[in-house]
């Protein structure tokens, strides 16, 4: 590291260069992807890290539609939104807001990880969301670096080779008895209603 | 009228190998209901089924009966493969008397095929008017096969800041792409 010399500036200014980082979020937590994308806005995952340091990097991420939530967290997630009026409460589930909006989810996980500081709206202002994979290219020129996935995307069992089946071991053994077309589909009855009873209203 | 002749299976246990079907490779177990008519006789039997010449799991020392149990890894939603082995072909999972689970196994099993359903894994093995309206139509992951039994609401404060600098709802607007790129193609 040159702390004298020609070179000693152009280090200074690749230590704090400001990195375009890129991410795919398909499958991928909000809250856990919101978590890491925050530390990056804010500059906490460098050693160089200091509040008034202004460090933090640009991050983009895509596919925002297709980001994931644990099990039926979509229904069970509610924001509330108050303006102290009286009748202004509003208990809205995440899944209404990201049929509406489909950035605004990741937008709020991002904006509540980064913490509450001034410090907030200038790092919020270098998140850059993308609904689906259509970056444009002013945005698409600078990006430097691809994040790593949170979790790993589940593959469908369409996306399985043949070869990988062939491949994969039997864990059930059959006995020898057991007859193939006891596996075949079992057509369900369906249910008639009684037309005797009727709904009271 | 035809005269159907029922033989007995092929391979019943008391009577020797040399009614077994003759097959030098290893007997395959699983048996089949086959029907061949030649003039006015029907005969029902079962005969052979070759399973897929996948490699057999190995099994510890003092295996247990379950055959998830032999296993010290829990199965998930994603074990894809392992899942198919127990389902039929419209989606649905096997009975306890087939699986040979225990009965834990067995509900754990059926939790991550329904978790796999939900999840969109088994696009092939569907109905054609699952339910997908609503919250459902989004990505959702479980860590646990439990997790579908967790049902407490969490709140979180609304956020009125926003920057929406990209147009973001503007996808919503766009013509379906999969229609495009399948017409080009």
């Amino acid at each position: 590291m040159a702390t004298s010399g020609r070179f000693a500036r152009v280090q200074q200014w690749l230590q704090f260069h400001r990195q375009w980082h890129v991410v795919d979020a398909t499958h991928q937590d909000v809250y856990k992807l919101g978590q890491k994308v925050a530390d990056n806005l804010s500059g906490r995952a460098k050693p160089i890290y200091h509040p008034e340091t202004d460090c933090g990097d640009h991050v983009v991420i895509y596919n925002c539609a297709d980001v994931a939530m644990k099990a039926f967290d979509w229904k069970h997630v509610r924001y509330l939104f108050n303006k102290e009026y009286p009748q202004s409460k509003n208990h809205i589930p995440a899944y209404e807001i990201h049929e509406y909006d489909p950035c605004r989810v990741m937008f709020m996980a991002t904006y509540s990880a980064l913490g509450n500081s001034l410090l907030r709206r200038t790092h919020i202002m270098r998140l850059h969301l993308f609904a689906d994979d259509d970056i444009p290219e002013r945005i698409r020129s600078n990006l430097g670096k691809q994040m790593e996935l949170i979790q790993p995307v589940p593959r469908k069992s369409t996306e399985y080779t043949a070869e990988e089946r062939a491949n994969f071991p039997r864990l059930v053994q059959r006995s020898e008895r057991h007859l193939l077309d006891w596996e075949k589909p079992v057509e369900m009855p369906t249910y008639v209603r009684d037309p005797r009873i009727k709904k009271k209203k | 009228m035809m005269s159907k002749v029922v033989s007995l299976s092929r391979v019943s246990i008391g009577r020797g190998i040399a009614c077994r079907s003759i097959s030098l490779s290893a007997v395959s177990p699983v048996k089949k209901i086959t029907e061949t008519t030649t003039g006015s006789t029907t005969i029902v039997e079962a005969t052979d089924v070759p399973l897929s010449s996948a490699p057999k799991a190995e099994v510890a020392d003092k295996p247990h009966s379950c055959a998830l149990c032999r296993y010290p890894v829990k199965i998930k939603y994603t074990d894809v493969l392992i899942l198919e082995q127990l389902m039929r072909e419209d989606g649905t999972v096997l009975p306890k008397q087939l699986t040979g689970l225990c009965t834990r196994q067995q509900l754990r099993l059926e939790r991550c095929v329904m978790q796999a359903h939900w999840s969109g894994l088994f696009p092939d093995r569907t109905i054609p008017d699952f339910d997908r309206s609503g919250y459902k139509r989004f990505n959702r992951y479980w860590d646990n096969d439990i997790d579908m039994y967790r049902t407490q609401l969490k709140e979180k404060p609304g956020i009125w800041f926003y920057v929406n600098q990209y147009n973001p709802r503007g996808s919503l607007f766009k013509p379906a792409k999969k229609a495009e790129s399948a017409k080009s193609d």
